[in-house]
């Protein structure tokens, strides 16, 4: 890169203004990036606004934390002994009382950033292409309806899965994935991602909100794709959408995925408490130990970033 | 994940001037090519808007589930500029790393206003700042460093002090501290920045950079 930290200048206060107002998402687009082409060009200015948009992110994460802690501590002078014993019974209780952990396989299977590309490697499709699915590539696509184009992808889905599935493969090479997994029983399942370098994520259930989450990880019995089958409904009546699958993140290397199960879906909190580990920097074998206390069974699959 | 350019149809009307670039700098010439509609170039460019969006959003801590989206609103986004402004950025790669901040501000800013995000919330209350869920060495760097910045704090004169706490203690927008200030907001955004500046400084005096802070 030419722009190098210089000597901080003096800034106007014009500038001082339009700092702040990118650093808090305030300029209209096309002023944002009139800003970022300004600070592309000036080192000076591109060094201080950065520093203060690190500062400015600590100082919000730091109010945030305070504003927790004071909660947790007001909560906890409300009867410790009470909230003490109702904590042991709830971390307990669960542990004496919860049902075997169902069984099930599970594997992996490469996916694709592009419809067409999903479409040129699955028998069934080739070739054709569907409203709201992009064409094939090089024209001349063989116009499917919706429903059509959905039952014959459920069929490559199916194939798929089952392949990944018998052959048990529980490594790969790709940027993007699905994983079939085949239930024994309904059950809560989720899928943890733990890179490298960065923290550890939940890839499924997909739904940040922890509420959603909670009613998203419920699965019925039997052979399911996650984390959705390529091809879905679309937003508009007679129309498909394609769905990618996960994304292995670039510079990765590789992702451990863990991918745990038991009978009872865990509550919002417990997602919560969760990310909070993960953000915390935890390791796939811490995960993995917390999850099976948590009475998940828990399996381990390794993908790839391509070279 | 998608490298592909716009489609040549979703293009907005370009300049009629022919871009002109200077043949030792190879961004340019990128750019203008790009701009003049090369297919490769288009492609090249798309895939450095995606490399720089991925990498400098993870550096950020955005979370693998919505970082799809945000690379794409990157891509896109640098994709319109482009069709508007055929004369290159003096230095691309950093432009498109601050393209990336861009989208990311713009997405906190949702968040914020709607607080419905939790995983940014508990990214934003846990991560750098409690000690309770990081080990004892970062546990105890992180409480020297809200102490250093306290003291930092305290030290700011009254009027920076006042809307340091209503921007963060008080979590107020521009606009509230405006009615309550009753002064204009670029006079807030200049105190605000004048107070982190001066917090900057405190901090690098009391041995704490910025790499400390993220």
């Amino acid at each position: 890169m030419s722009a190098t930290p210089q000597d901080p200048r003096e800034l106007s206060p014009q500038e001082m203004a339009q700092a702040l107002e990118w650093i808090d998402g305030e300029l209209s687009t096309e002023a944002a990036l009139e800003f970022e082409l300004r600070l592309a060009a000036d080192a000076s200015l591109a060094a201080q606004v950065e520093g203060l948009a690190l500062l400015d992110l600590h100082l919000r994460r730091e109010a945030r934390a305070r504003v927790h802690v004071e909660r947790t501590r007001r909560r906890w002078s409300i009867g410790v002994a009470l909230a003490a014993a109702a904590v042991l019974a709830i971390a307990l209780l669960p542990k004496l009382l919860a049902p075997r952990a169902p069984d099930f396989e599970v594997a992996l299977a490469p996916s694709f950033a592009l419809a067409e590309d999903w479409i040129g490697a699955q028998p069934e499709l080739r070739g054709s292409s569907a409203p709201g699915i992009g064409s094939v590539r090089g024209g001349n696509a063989n116009q499917r309806s919706a429903a059509e184009f959905l039952r014959a992808s459920e069929i490559s889905e199916l194939s798929v899965s089952s392949n990944a599935l018998e052959t048990g493969r529980r490594e790969l090479e790709a940027g993007w994935f699905v994983v079939p997994i085949d239930l024994e029983a309904p059950a809560a399942v989720i899928v943890l991602a733990c890179g490298e370098q960065a923290p550890a994520t939940r890839l499924f259930p997909t739904q940040a909100d922890p509420g959603q989450a909670a009613s998203a990880a419920r699965l019925e019995s039997g052979r399911q794709l996650l984390p959705s089958p390529r091809v879905i409904a679309g937003r508009q009546p007679q129309t498909l959408a394609y769905q990618p699958g996960f994304l292995v993140p670039l510079n990765v290397g590789s992702l451990t995925l863990l991918v745990a199960v038991r009978r009872q879906v865990p509550e919002p909190a417990w997602f919560q408490a969760l990310e909070a580990h993960m953000l915390a920097g935890a390791t796939a074998d811490q995960l993995g130990e917390r999850l099976a206390r948590e009475g998940f069974v828990v399996q381990r699959l390794l993908v790839r970033e391509p070279q | 994940m998608d490298a592909k350019p716009p489609a040549a149809s979703d293009r907005e009307p370009r300049q009629p001037a022919e871009p002109r670039a200077d043949p030792n700098r190879p961004d340019a010439v990128l750019w203008a090519l790009a701009v003049t509609g090369d297919a490769s170039a288009r492609e090249r460019l798309a895939q450095l808007a995606l490399a720089a969006a991925r990498s400098e959003l993870l550096r950020r801590g955005v979370p693998a589930a919505e970082l799809p989206d945000l690379v794409q609103e990157a891509q896109r986004t640098t994709f319109a500029f482009l069709a508007r402004n055929p004369i290159a950025p003096k230095d691309l790669g950093t432009f498109l790393k601050y393209r990336a901040w861009g989208v990311l501000s713009d997405h906190r800013k949702k968040h914020r206003a709607s607080r419905l995000d939790y995983r940014s919330e508990l990214e934003e209350d846990m991560r750098p700042t409690s000690a309770a869920t990081t080990a004892p060495r970062d546990a105890l760097r992180l409480r020297e460093i809200a102490v250093a910045l306290a003291e930092c704090r305290r030290g700011l004169p009254a009027e920076l002090g006042r809307v340091v706490g209503m921007r963060y203690d008080s979590e107020l927008g521009t606009d509230a501290i405006q009615h309550k200030l009753g002064v204009h907001r670029n006079t807030i955004h200049v105190r605000v920045f004048r107070a982190l500046e001066r917090l900057r400084a405190c901090m690098g005096r009391k041995g704490f950079g910025a790499e400390d802070l993220t």
